[in-house]
């Protein structure tokens, strides 16, 4: 493997998205346009190299997808668009496909039973489950403007190397070798260019100089010989010069006398034949040797002479001929050598720069083998720093980078985990969700959940106190996940349990406050607000537990008052047994035309636009007043859109909950209804008293009390004189709020009391205050006493 | 991308065509040569032919998908949501010559739990219908 391979074959490990090609197609969503996007899809996996099973199957997906948007998202509507979006990985393909049609539940879309299509002939439907099948990971997201498919495809090309990233080469150790051949031998034959030249002139020199000084001392040694025409000692003189003569470049060695014939000669047939003076050239004219250029029957040769004296007498001279061939000859030996000497020298180099770099290079192959065995899949494996040089960095920086990868892989398994349980959690919750809204007489409900991402543990339910008595809860726990969930389950039970049959609501969280509190993991704990809806005494009672304000917009006054019983949330381990139960609160009200009761979560006033801006209660009550003359249920839908409208599509990090209630009659024409059922009953269906009394589930003494009624003045009897006075609400309107910390911050020395004199003075039309219900919200801003309202204007803590 | 590549194609029913004949070794055996693809677009067509193949009584039939490089889910829904029909009349379709990716997508629907295959025509007649 080469490093680029390994280098790629690493990325996959990283969790990062590797960068894509991507390519784009928009088209109308139409029949016809399948067409084009098959064509597109073509080419995006030609140009990723994909297997033709491969490509068949990408196809087919994404024409699944198409198909269905246009089918079903758009429902056949012409003017609808299709994005395509592809990114072309090295080992991945990605496709996201949008529409701006209608969304559809993909987590509800369950993998087909083929049998029971057979049985029922069915032949649709079969598309999610196919692109499911084809595709590595398939995701749904749904937006308020659009709906994004996602699919991702993992390809089979096993390595770089086989997808075309990294193309096969030569060896770090074979391209060292071929390029240092390369340079040794420009060199080498550098070398032999200038050096042999020069050698060849030096050889040429010492040839001639060894040539003269040899015939120079044999001419020395044989004068005597000569002077005494000794022919044998002259012919041994010349035998010796030619045993000296180990290159055999002499042609001839001879001697010639005074009367100039030959007196020893290297050729023994010109012994006495009369010598001729050479008819050369002379080239030298030295001190004793001189040098003539001849051209003989075996060519061009030089002859070198000496003259021979005895005694100071010129007796002869003495020749020796060397030819131009026997000195190239020996010049050609000599060349050769060379030669050999710079193969064989060129050859020892070579194999040195081997051994040199298979020596650098392992320490290389071996971080090699680390790198490979941790890409087939050894995260384990490490690499033993044994240098401080380049190759034992980069092994330490392996070895971290592999504990790095090790522990980003280990939380990427946790995430996933965590992922899961998620989804477990979201489960368990959903079931637990209430799938519909009872009908109870003279109330309409509206109500509306929304799910963030993660499970951020909103519930509400709805049940029955007893057949004329609606209990609604809103709550919201602490902790998220299946422990969240968990929580959940325990307090629906308990809330179900307790709520049958009791009445008041914060009886009702008391008992429930202490099934659930030895169960619950400390640090966790729920707030819920517990509402119950009577429709025969048209009251509402509640209860909050530690929860966010319920609002309550007065339809005649056009107010929004915040209702916030006291209470601890559920759950909490106080120091004493009875505390949660004595700091609980129970409020009670009564709702005319118009009125309508809002019970929320968090999630609403703090859900987030792009920009990290929350939803907050000023928007709240801006939606509430502008919205309360609608039914509930089209109430809910407004907030809702006002929601998304602000949020704009950004994700959301806690769950809605949302319930609005309104009143439908008012309590006198109920009271009526009632009453006349109870003497109809008795009086047209023929029922026994007792009979009649258990079905309204009223005492018999109500029956009587009504008959009489009747008995006195007849069916209009039944009217009650005149309405119960309405509980009144225990709570300052926010303007009200307003106006009192006005007063408290100008005159902190002022009681109750005066804080009413001084709103009704300084506000037009003048508010009237009820001093009990000012002095309750006083105490509960610890501005009870003129210590606490004089350092809340100190502090000028001027929270409305 | 230009549009105008898509225009070319034409419309749905240039890109399937269904061929109905009697497989010549057998008289009540028929076969259907589809050529082309089966989408969203050209399965109604499709359906079309092969419904009017059923009213004909014609219940042993051989699909002949040779020709055929893509089938969608249009595609297979029409097989098996007749295959219980057909069965019920003492028939069978059976298909041939699927070829490689067509295949992969048979066995990853796990159609072939439902439906046999046979490499060709001849294979069909000889081993599909017998009981």
């Amino acid at each position: 493997m080469r490093p680029l391979e390994i280098f790629t074959r690493l990325m996959t490990y990283l969790p990062i998205e590797p960068k894509r090609r991507t390519y784009k197609l928009e088209v109308a969503a139409e029949d016809i346009e399948l067409l084009t996007i098959k064509d597109f899809i073509q080419r995006i996996c030609d140009a990723a190299g994909c297997t033709s099973k491969e490509t068949s199957n990408i196809k087919l997906a994404v024409d699944e997808a198409c198909s269905n948007i246009i089918r079903h998202a758009y429902q056949g509507r012409k003017d609808g668009k299709i994005s395509l979006e592809a990114g072309v990985g090295p080992w991945d393909l990605k496709f996201k496909i949008v529409d701006y049609g209608k969304s559809f539940n993909f987590k509800d879309v369950k993998d087909p039973d083929l049998d029971h299509y057979v049985d029922i002939g069915r032949k649709g439907g079969l598309g999610i489950w196919l692109i499911k099948k084809v595709m590595t990971k398939v995701a749904y997201h749904s937006f308020p403007d659009r709906n994004e498919l996602i699919l991702y495809r993992k390809l089979a090309r096993a390595t770089p190397r086989e997808a075309g990233l990294v193309k096969p080469g030569l060896s770090i150790s074979v391209k060292f070798l071929a390029g240092s051949a390369v340079l040794v031998l420009v060199l080498f034959l550098m070398a032999y260019v200038f050096l042999g030249r020069r050698q060849e002139a030096v050889a040429l020199k010492q040839q001639r100089e060894r040539v003269g000084m040899m015939i120079q001392s044999m001419a020395a040694q044989a004068g005597r010989s000569v002077a005494r025409k000794n022919d044998l000692e002259l012919d041994r003189l010349i035998r010796e010069v030619r045993r000296e003569d180990k290159s055999k470049v002499l042609s001839y060695v001879f001697v010639v006398g005074q009367e100039g014939r030959y007196l020893a000669h290297s050729d023994l047939t010109q012994l006495f034949a009369s010598y001729q003076s050479p008819k050369g050239v002379i080239v030298q004219k030295g001190p004793g040797v001189q040098e003539f250029r001849l051209s003989g029957s075996e060519g061009d040769l030089t002859d070198f002479a000496s003259s021979i004296f005895f005694k100071g007498e010129w007796v002869g001279e003495m020749h020796v001929g060397i030819s131009d061939r026997a000195l190239q000859r020996f010049l050609g030996d000599l060349k050769g050598d060379y030669r050999r000497m710079m193969v064989v020298s060129f050859l020892v180099l070579i194999l040195g720069l081997y051994f040199l770099s298979r020596i650098v290079i392992r320490p290389f192959q071996r971080i090699l083998d680390g790198v490979s065995a941790f890409s087939r899949g050894n995260l384990e494996g490490r690499i033993e720093v044994t240098s401080q040089d380049e190759f034992g960095q980069l092994a330490a920086i392996f070895n971290d980078m592999t504990v790095r990868i090790q522990e980003s892989q280990k939380g990427m398994v946790e995430q996933e985990r965590l992922e899961k349980e998620m989804q477990v959690a979201q489960e368990i919750q959903h079931t637990l969700l209430p799938s519909e809204f009872p009908q109870i007489e003279g109330y309409e409900i509206g109500a509306a959940y929304r799910s963030a991402k993660e499970v951020g543990g909103d519930y509400y339910d709805f049940f029955w106190v007893d057949p004329t008595t609606l209990g609604i809860v809103v709550a919201d726990v602490s902790g998220k996940g299946v422990p969240g969930s968990m929580v959940m389950t325990m307090i629906r039970t308990a809330m179900r349990l307790e709520a049958r049959g009791n009445k008041s609501a914060s009886d009702v969280l008391a008992k429930v406050n202490t099934h659930v509190t030895g169960d619950m993991k400390k640090g966790m704990f729920v707030t819920m607000f517990y509402i119950i809806l009577d429709s025969r005494n048209r009251s509402i009672n509640f209860a909050s537990a530690g929860h966010n304000p319920m609002i309550l917009y007065r339809g005649k006054t056009k107010e929004v008052y915040f209702l916030k019983p006291k209470g601890f949330p559920v759950g909490i381990d106080l120091p004493e047994a009875d505390m949660f139960e004595k700091n609980l609160a129970l409020q009670k009200i009564s709702l005319e035309k118009d009125d309508m009761l809002v019970a929320y979560t968090d999630g609403i006033t703090e859900a987030m636009d792009p920009d990290k801006q929350q939803f907050g209660e000023n928007r709240l009550i801006q939606v509430v007043k502008e919205n309360a003359h609608l039914t509930p249920a089209e109430f809910v839908e407004k907030l809702n859109e006002a929601i998304n409208a602000f949020t704009r599509g950004a994700e959301q990090s806690d769950d809605i909950t949302l319930v609005a209630i309104k009143e439908k009659m008012k309590a006198e024409t109920a009271v009526f209804k009632f009453r006349k059922k109870l003497i109809d009953l008795v009086e047209k269906k023929g029922l026994s008293v007792t009979e009649a009394c258990r079905q309204m589930n009223v005492s018999t003494k109500v029956y009587y009390h009504c008959r009489k009624l009747v008995n006195e003045k007849g069916k209009a009897g039944l009217k009650p004189a005149k309405s119960k006075k309405r509980a009144a609400i225990r709570e300052l309107s926010n303007p009200q709020k307003e106006a009192v910390l006005a007063v408290v911050r100008k005159n902190p020395e002022f009681g109750p009391k005066r804080i009413v004199e001084a709103v009704r003075r300084s506000t037009d039309p003048p508010m009237a205050l009820d001093q009990g219900v000012l002095y309750e919200f006083l105490k509960r801003r610890r501005l009870g006493d003129e210590a606490g309202r004089r350092s809340y204007v100190l502090n000028e803590v001027d929270t409305p | 991308m230009n549009r105008l590549s898509a225009g070319n194609f034409g419309g749905p029913l240039e890109n399937i065509s269904v061929d109905i004949s009697e497989v010549p070794q057998s008289r009540d055996i028929t076969l259907l040569a589809v050529k082309g693809f089966i989408d969203t677009t050209t399965a109604p067509e499709f359906e079309r032919k092969f419904l009017s193949v059923l009213g004909d009584k014609k219940f042993k039939l051989v699909v002949d998908l040779k020709d055929v490089n893509y089938i969608s889910s249009a595609g297979w829904g029409i097989f098996i949501s007749e295959i219980k029909r057909i069965r019920g009349q003492k028939g069978d379709l059976v298909l041939v010559g699927m070829n490689p990716e067509v295949t992969e997508v048979f066995e990853l629907l796990e159609f072939n739990t439902i439906l046999k295959s046979f490499p060709d025509v001849d294979a069909a007649v000889k081993k599909g219908f017998a009981k």
